[in-house]
């Protein structure tokens, strides 16, 4: 199934949302739903053809329910999540369709927020503006300040002299977490900042004040 | 030597603890610092207990959303983490060091 919006400027790129859900009429509703918004989505019924439409393109955000048969929301995000560290691909922002009472577990699951059921428009449209939005706010700033982390973390292993591995192996990471890092693919949380701080000879809090700085050098240089 | 997961687990602790002190100055509810960050209201509550690790980007948007920037934030909770290690560490015994004992034999 596949609905354009018709609100944006033809020039622009067009960003494309996936709806996985397993229920028929809600998938045909948020189709609709992101279709007034003014958004283009196509839909799969399980996790498992989640998993095949992110193997053919790349989405802007994935606004995926939790119960699913076959591969529940919280399995396709692991996946998910592990394709892109293994590719070096970009953050895709996975938004969880749940009851409130997942929503902890939701994050720490690695998606990145949620919309309650009932799905509401206004609802929809606050959650999917936060990630998919026009330039200039919150997803082009969070796509700076991952960017700015990975040049930070890059210039500083390499004025270390330090390789990727050594890196890794220092900081008790993953090589592939490191690499997914200097692309500016991934978020870090405060744990990783303070290993990898150790790592680079900085005091954390200096880490977090360059990769601010660099972040708003490249948002005054992109203006 | 420091123990480093100490070390992160009392950093936590202190940007939870700065958090709710700036939202308190503020005068905001966690639901008004929700709808500023952009975060859901559970999250910010846990963050506040101190029970989640806390990633970069919404440490971003919470510091933002309080006036400060991350690096701020994260300056003022490294100074409160220092007195919290402080608070913990073992107490210095005053005591002289015990002199050898000198066995006397006859």
């Amino acid at each position: 199934m596949y609905y354009a919006g018709n609100k944006r400027h033809a020039m622009e790129r067009v960003q494309m949302i996936l709806v996985a859900d397993d229920n028929e009429i809600l998938r045909e509703l948020h189709l609709r739903q992101l279709a007034q918004l003014g958004f283009t989505a196509e839909s799969a019924a399980n996790g498992r053809e989640v998993l095949e439409c992110v193997s053919r393109r790349r989405y802007d955000l994935i606004l995926m329910d939790i119960s699913m048969p076959e591969l529940d929301g919280f399995e396709a995000a692991r996946l998910i999540r592990m394709v892109e560290r293994l590719t070096n691909s970009p953050h895709t922002p996975v938004v969880a369709v749940t009851g409130v009472s997942n929503v902890v577990e939701c994050m720490d699951e690695g998606l990145d927020d949620f919309v309650a059921k009932p799905v509401m428009l206004d609802q929809l449209k606050t959650v999917v503006n936060r990630w998919i939005s026009p330039a200039g706010t919150t997803s082009d700033k969070a796509n700076a300040i991952m960017a700015a982390a990975g040049t930070v973390i890059r210039a500083r292993r390499e004025a270390l002299g330090l390789s990727q591995q050594e890196v890794a192996t220092k900081a008790g990471i993953p090589i592939g977490l490191v690499t997914h890092l200097e692309t500016g693919a991934s978020d870090l949380d405060l744990s990783l900042l303070g290993h990898l701080s150790r790592v680079l000879e900085m005091h954390v809090v200096d880490l977090v004040a360059w990769i601010e700085l660099v972040a708003r050098e490249g948002e005054i240089l992109g203006k | 030597m420091i123990n480093p997961s100490s070390d992160h687990d009392k950093l936590l602790a202190a940007t939870a603890e700065i958090l709710r002190e700036r939202r308190n100055q503020l005068g905001l509810s966690q639901e008004e610092l929700s709808t500023r960050s952009g975060l859901h209201r559970t999250y910010i509550s846990d963050i506040e207990l101190g029970k989640r690790n806390i990633s970069l980007l919404n440490l971003v948007r919470l510091a933002s959303a309080l006036g400060f920037s991350a690096s701020e934030l994260l300056g003022k909770a490294q100074e409160r983490a220092v007195i919290l290690l402080a608070k913990s560490a073992p107490p210095i015994s005053m005591a002289p060091p015990s002199a050898p004992v000198e066995s006397i034999s006859q």
